[in-house]
């Protein structure tokens, strides 16, 4: 199934949307899809900015700053691991237990830090993108037991994901936490290993059938000596070891030669499929759950592969095209569920909840357990972010963030990081009321039509509003409560989880 | 392509007439679940009789084999073994082979013939993490190939019309995490229960309203899809719970989680849910240290879970219906460590419990002479029992959903 246009050309598609189709419903669509939210502010903002400059702001750059105290606990693991030498088993359990929980604390730290990072409104677009970035060059912590590797990987998605696509790839042929993913580091001349040189194909560049098994065995030769090392400035860093590689000659794509991995790279992007990839990847992540007819995607192809794979062209076209602001496309994508979370966090004006202990877990439960997709394909999305367990979830993140638990139930280290967190100046963690009382002087109509529009993608049903104005049609004295309500059924409610 | 779900429950019709209050206007709002129509155009069914249900049981960290399953004539478990070989209270099935002292239940279901036990089972090329191998036994891929999809996910692709089709979840998975078995390329109806105490209760009137908002109608296709999905997880869940309140189990359960999960999946099986595939898992089997104690507890919960379950069962008369499945990502070295416990191994025992399970041994004991890295070899490839089960019970072509052909093994009455 494909997304059929009528009123456009596959070359009108592409063109910038004209002047008079942008307004205050277009700008709201921009910054849901290239961000979290789009709160009333924002888009009076975006609307006299208008597409393209909103899109250079949102893209402006912000540096992800190293979490410390993932950088602390990656110091201890080092520390311990050299304790661990000359003890006997015993002693080294003993010391490997610390390590993993050390490895664990790591992860929760920059779990913590990531989501405050991505919850700023300047860093949401480009985390956004690296979250999408992230689920096509896939790392997950169950394989890669270092959290600050995975943080390197994320920072060289940020610092090269805007340059050319083909540059990209070949960092990330370098990335110790992909060499460490996909085995590259055992990968040698006598045993290449082919799990790289196939994801390069079938996930990061081509697609499934537009290679050959052959190519990939070929390939995977190129890879050879790829491994990683310590590092005094980065987590680790690449090693090539001459020693390990297959200096031979290869046939790749019908093309023989002495080739090394940057080569092979290059010749992928020779390939016609090359065009078309990311393009695609980018309008599923974007755009739309159903993949854009072929005819549509292939002049952007076409124009990007002129533009050497340039991926800023590439976002800054997706973003300004007439396409992306089709009527079909607007409050029809399932939001993800950092997606859900940052987005809530902006709409109600929440701090990040500063309780790693009592919101990590959430991420998991809602179906995206931060960098631990389930395998190399990352997160499927859309439609697969539902199940019955993942939507118990999704609404009782909204629950908790309008009725929190009470915080005498936090243990001394949860209230503890309370503390600091309010100390630093953040805050609140859950709504308070004087977000809900302003709204308590609308009579029930003109309440229920700011929730929804403040709230939603879409102007929901008359029916729909209608329940909310029974709802919240009681006296005076219950008023607060049963607007509360409304509120967490709004954001519970299937429209809410659009975006 | 068929079609996996036979005919509507009578159980699931009374259960919408007689407690959904909030659910009659869904009916009238231009948006009605699957099932609603499906209940109107089916009538009154019967309820279902020969179906194939599937229970899977991890547990989880892996299991030491041998410690289970014990070789108590040979020599050489005793030798590596020192500390931890089990000397005393063995459950004796045949000349070579005993089971630990807390498997009395497990015994039990050996003699009555609902108990089959597979042999050193493994995969080449074994993988000592727990991770990878775990997903190596969920995508059923060799060790060196990377999958996306769970072999129950993709046997649902291949064999079902997708979601929608039915009043029940095609999947259940009792946990808050979807077991990479159930992964799929399309979607496929899930249900998760949680692993311990009742569904989260939420205030009624927070309820009411957020099904009065969920049943108004939407404006997108997605948001078509997200209506139905919120709604059918109220229902669902209302309609689990009530059926677990409303159970009388026909065997004592222990009082473990994993009692409570099987107690769980035997009350949805005998209230003819069309669920065909349930999951539970149990963890606390990677026992590096001080091994016996905690094993033996495991074992325990194990056995006496299984043979109530299995009990019950037969007192509803529904062991014909369910095969129980229970594996572990590996089993653990022949030899002890220095912590008196085991660490991560190869090949191990699996268990088959159900009213057709036949031949109650299957495969060769293990060799712990010809060791290979010190550790076991196995015998019998996982994907074999995969593949029996989805061609001798689930009815489907295992080449489709495995990829590669693999001999089939005679635990099934045919």
């Amino acid at each position: 199934m494909s997304v059929i246009f009528q009123d456009m050309t596959p070359q009108q598609a592409w063109e910038p949307l004209p002047d008079m189709l942008w307004n205050a419903d277009s700008a709201a669509h921009l910054l849901r899809r290239i961000g979290f939210s789009a709160r009333p502010a924002d888009i009076q903002r975006a609307l006299v900015a208008g597409p393209r400059e909103t899109v250079d702001q949102a893209f402006s750059g912000v540096d992800f700053d190293v979490p410390s105290k993932t950088w602390d606990a990656h110091l201890e693991v080092q520390y311990l691991r050299r304790q661990m030498r000359n003890k006997d088993p015993e002693e080294r359990r003993a010391l490997q237990r610390k390590v993993q929980k050390a490895i664990r604390e790591a992860y929760n730290e920059f779990a913590m830090d990531w989501l405050e990072f991505a919850r700023k409104p300047e860093a949401s677009a480009q985390e956004k993108y690296v979250l999408f970035l992230e689920s096509i060059f896939v790392v997950s912590s169950n394989k890669v037991r270092n959290a600050g590797m995975i943080y390197d990987h994320g920072n060289l998605l940020r610092r090269e994901g805007f340059d050319s696509y083909v540059d990209l790839v070949k960092s990330i042929s370098r990335s110790p936490a992909m060499i460490q993913y996909l085995d590259l580091q055992q990968s040698q001349k006598k045993a290449p290993n082919e799990n790289f040189a196939r994801e390069l194909m079938e996930l990061f560049t081509l697609g499934e059938g537009n290679y050959t098994e052959k190519d990939i065995k070929e390939a995977a030769r190129a890879f050879t000596g790829y491994g990683y090392r310590s590092s005094e400035h980065y987590f680790s860093e690449y090693r090539f070891t001459s020693n390990r590689y297959d200096s031979g000659k290869k046939t790749v794509f019908g093309n023989s030669g002495r080739w090394n991995g940057d080569e092979v790279i290059e010749m992928v992007f020779e390939q016609p499929g090359a065009k078309t990839f990311m393009p695609r990847e980018l309008c599923l992540y974007y755009l739309s759950e159903t993949p854009l007819p072929e005819e549509i995607l292939r002049p952007l192809g076409e124009s990007w592969a002129r533009q050497d794979f340039d991926q800023e062209w590439l976002l800054r076209k997706l973003f300004t095209s007439r396409i992306f602001y089709a009527e079909q496309f607007r409050g029809n994508l399932i939001k993800s569920p950092f997606h859900f979370y940052i987005g809530l966090c902006q709409d109600l004006n929440l701090d990040v909840l500063p309780v790693p202990t009592r919101l990590i877990g959430q991420f998991r439960n809602m179906g995206q357990d931060f960098q631990n997709p389930p395998n190399v394909r990352g997160w499927l999305g859309g439609k697969h972010w539902i199940t019955s367990s993942t939507l118990s979830a999704r609404q009782l993140m909204a629950r908790n963030l309008l009725y929190p638990p009470k915080e005498d139930r936090y243990n001394a280290d949860e209230r503890m990081r309370l503390e600091e967190a309010r100390d630093d100046g953040k805050g609140p963690f859950a709504v308070q009321p004087d977000m809900i009382q302003p709204w308590l002087k609308r009579d029930n109509d003109e309440l229920v039509e700011i929730l929804c529009r403040y709230f939603l993608p879409q102007p929901p049903s008359p029916s729909f509003k209608s329940k909310l104005v029974a709802h919240v049609d009681v006296a005076e004295k219950y008023r607060y409560e049963r607007v509360r309500q409304a509120l967490l059924a709004l954001l519970q409610s299937p429209v809410y989880q659009l975006s | 392509m068929n079609n996996c779900h036979t005919p509507l429950a009578v159980t699931r019709r009374d259960f919408l007439k007689g407690s959904m209050g909030g659910l009659g206007m869904v009916a009238f709002s231009g948006f009605a679940p699957s099932f609603l129509v499906s209940t109107a155009q089916a009538g009154v069914a019967a309820p279902e009789t020969g179906r194939q249900i599937l229970v899977l049981v991890q547990l989880a960290g892996g299991n030491d084999g041998l410690n289970t399953c014990i070789p108590f004539q040979n020599d050489e478990y005793y030798r590596l073994r020192p500390d931890l070989a089990i000397k005393e209270g063995r459950r004796k099935l045949t000349d070579e082979l005993a089971l630990h002292p807390s498997c009395e239940g497990m015994e039990r279901l050996w003699k009555e013939g609902d108990l089959s036990i597979i042999q050193n089972v493994g995969y080449p090329n074994p993988n000592r993490s727990h991770f990878r191998s775990t997903e190596i036994w969920e995508t059923a891929t060799d060790s060196d190939v990377i999958g996306s999809t769970g072999w129950i996910g993709r046997y649902l692709d291949n064999n079902c019309n997708g979601a929608g089709h039915s009043n029940d979840p095609d999947l259940l998975h009792i946990g808050d995490e979807l077991p990479g078995h159930f992964m799929a390329d399309e979607i496929h109806s899930v249900f998760g229960l949680p692993g311990r105490g009742r569904m989260r209760s939420k205030s009624k009137s927070e309820l009411a309203l957020l099904e009065e908002l969920t049943a108004a109608p939407a404006s997108t296709e997605s948001g078509n899809y997200l209506q139905h999905m919120i709604m059918d997880s109220i229902v669902t869940e209302k309609r689990v719970q009530q059926i677990v309140d409303k159970y009388k189990p026909q065997a004592t359960y222990p009082g473990n989680n994993l009692g409570r999960s099987l107690n769980k999946i035997a009350a949805m099986v005998a209230a003819n849910m069309e669920t065909r595939i349930f999951f539970v898992s149990q963890g606390g089997y990677d026992t590096h240290a001080n091994q016996l104690g905690g094993h033996a507890s495991r074992l325990t919960e194990l056995s006496t879970a299984l043979a109530a379950f299995q009990q019950d069962l037969k007192r509803h008369k529904l062991d014909d219906q369910v095969l129980t499945v229970v594996f572990s990502e590996f089993g653990r070295r022949p030899n002890q460590n220095g912590s008196k416990g085991t660490d991560h191994g190869t090949a191990a025992p699996l268990f088959v419990m159900g009213g057709s399970v036949e031949n109650n041994l299957i495969g060769q004991g293990p060799d712990l002479v010809n060791l290979k890295n010190k550790d076991l070899q196995h015998q019998i490839d996982f994907r074999q029992v995969y593949s029996t089960i989805i061609q001798n019970w689930l009815r489907a072509d295992p080449k489709a959903v495995l990829g590669g052909s693999f001999s089939t093994l005679p635990f099934l009455r045919a």
